[in-house]
């Protein structure tokens, strides 16, 4: 949480961040895991998920993303939308 | 990230840490694009001015499921006409509805009610959590959690029941959660159950009544050995009335449930129990009391839903010895469940949480249904928290916000 927010993250960081917020291993994280295969990807996991994109990334989600997303690479998609670059490692 | 759940080599009864509700609330507060220091306020309790408002949210989100005037029981449930805590059998001023109101929008509410829990010896104050309900158009974005937190924020120790997936996710990383509890059924009249799973059934009405009759002469058996037993040990008959007003002993039956049996539970009292159960304006509820040699050892609340029947609350004399009790329960809830049949429940249901009183609905020929009835408990301290998820709990159907 001391990390100042940056516009570009890698996709092994931000496993690592989902993988803290959803309480997952890492191992297991990646764009195809669906929301309904992550049991902590409630509303605490989602208000987690929105507070961390916040402070890392500086991304301030709406409504209507949320709604988007039923699966990790939607994450994925959708921070790439809002011009963050995500290198592959 | 901060995490709710303990580490895995951790005690079972460890505090879990709770989410940072400051982090939370930032971050909740950007998504609904409520000025940030504007959150507290968010959480208010509910008055008769609001009343519209929430049967609006609910309506949205039970649908049809309401059936009853909801007006009349959330004014009656929440003291919605600023009734005094005495009408509603005691408690504490936290008994009330909270809303996450921002403007003229009701986008979620949560009941509580202030409660003592005995446990060790003594009483401490709690908040038991229940009807959580959000806008479905922001469902699931954590406002049910932020509430909790908040209200938790003013409490020792917080109780909370859970019974979709969701709230039961969310309550398991706000809460320590405990063991399930445990759902029984028993069919009565076999016919309607019958024929909902295999409709060819219906064709044979003589095979369900002869099934029924076959059940009706276990639960039987089961009571005159039960009896008989009792008699050998030179016990008073058990005598099981219906009763027009609650039993005056409840209290005194909850102390010895506390104190000898060594239950952790929310003490009951016979004006809870009026208030509750026989003010109810949603629900008919039935009263019965067993008793011997002059004094009453056991009580109990039942209602009645359509064809379903519930064993809702009991209570028995916590000074008795283990088959002593048994033979009460066995008593009273056999007897109420016959009662409960003559006046045309098909199924009958229950809940448990104690040793005995699953055993109990076991020997009556219930069996556990599957479905989850999460409860749990979050106190600080730590030491605190240890001792009440220790236990043992002693929770019923009338524990819950059913209705």
């Amino acid at each position: 949480m001391s990390t100042p927010p940056t516009k570009t993250t890698s996709k092994r960081e931000l496993f690592q961040w989902l993988a803290n917020v959803f309480q997952e291993d890492l191992a297991g994280m990646s764009e195809t895991r669906t929301r309904s295969s992550i049991p902590n990807w409630d509303s605490m996991g989602t208000l987690l998920l929105i507070a961390e994109l916040d402070e890392r990334l500086a991304v301030t989600l709406t409504e209507d993303d949320l709604k988007g997303f039923v699966s990790v690479g939607d994450i994925v998609a959708l921070l790439e939308q809002k011009q963050i670059t995500i290198e592959d490692q | 990230v901060t995490t709710a759940t303990t580490a895995p080599d951790a005690p079972a009864a460890a505090a879990a840490a709770a989410p940072d509700l400051g982090r939370l609330s930032r971050a909740l507060a950007r998504l609904l694009r409520i000025p940030e220091p504007q959150m507290p306020s968010c959480l208010v309790a509910a008055g008769e001015p609001d009343l519209d408002g929430i049967v609006r949210m609910r309506r949205e989100v039970l649908g049809d499921e309401i059936t009853w005037d909801d007006q009349r029981y959330l004014r009656w449930r929440y003291r919605l006409d600023g009734a005094p805590v005495e009408a509603i059998g005691g408690g504490g001023e936290a008994s009330r509805l909270w809303l996450f109101k921002h403007g003229a929008e009701i986008k979620g509410c949560l009941g509580a009610e202030e409660v003592a829990v005995a446990a060790g010896g003594g009483q401490i104050r709690a908040l038991r959590f229940m009807d959580l309900m959000v806008l479905p158009r922001l469902n699931g974005i954590g406002i049910g959690a932020w509430m909790n937190l908040r209200l938790l924020e003013r409490v020792e120790v917080g109780i909370s029941i859970g019974g979709s997936d969701q709230s039961i996710g969310m309550i398991g990383r706000l809460f320590h959660r405990m063991p399930d509890r445990l759902i029984w059924s028993l069919p009565v009249h076999t016919g309607p159950f019958l024929a909902a799973r295999w409709p060819w059934t219906r064709r044979l009405p003589a095979a369900s009544r002869l099934l029924d009759m076959g059940l009706a002469a276990r639960r039987l058996v089961t009571r005159t050995r039960t009896r008989a037993h009792a008699r050998g040990r030179g016990r008073a008959p058990l005598e099981v009335i219906e009763t027009p007003e609650p039993d005056p002993s409840i209290a005194a039956l909850c102390d010895t449930m506390a104190a000898r049996a060594g239950l952790v539970l929310v003490p009951r009292t016979a004006a809870r129990w009026r208030w509750r159960y026989l003010e109810n304006p949603r629900r008919r509820y039935r009263l019965f009391a067993a008793r011997s040699g002059g004094r009453t050892v056991a009580a109990l609340a039942a209602r009645e839903k359509g064809e379903v029947a519930e064993l809702v609350d009991w209570l028995w004399d916590g000074a008795l010895d283990e088959p002593d009790a048994r033979g009460v329960l066995v008593g009273l809830l056999g007897t109420a469940i016959e009662r409960l049949a003559a006046g045309g429940a098909s199924r009958v249901r229950a809940l448990t949480y104690d040793a005995l009183s699953a055993d109990v609905c076991r020997q009556l020929g219930m069996f556990p249904r599957g479905g989850r009835a999460a409860y749990a408990v979050r106190a600080r301290p730590a030491a605190r928290e240890a001792e009440l998820t220790a236990g043992p709990w002693f929770v019923t159907l009338g524990d819950s916000d059913g209705d």
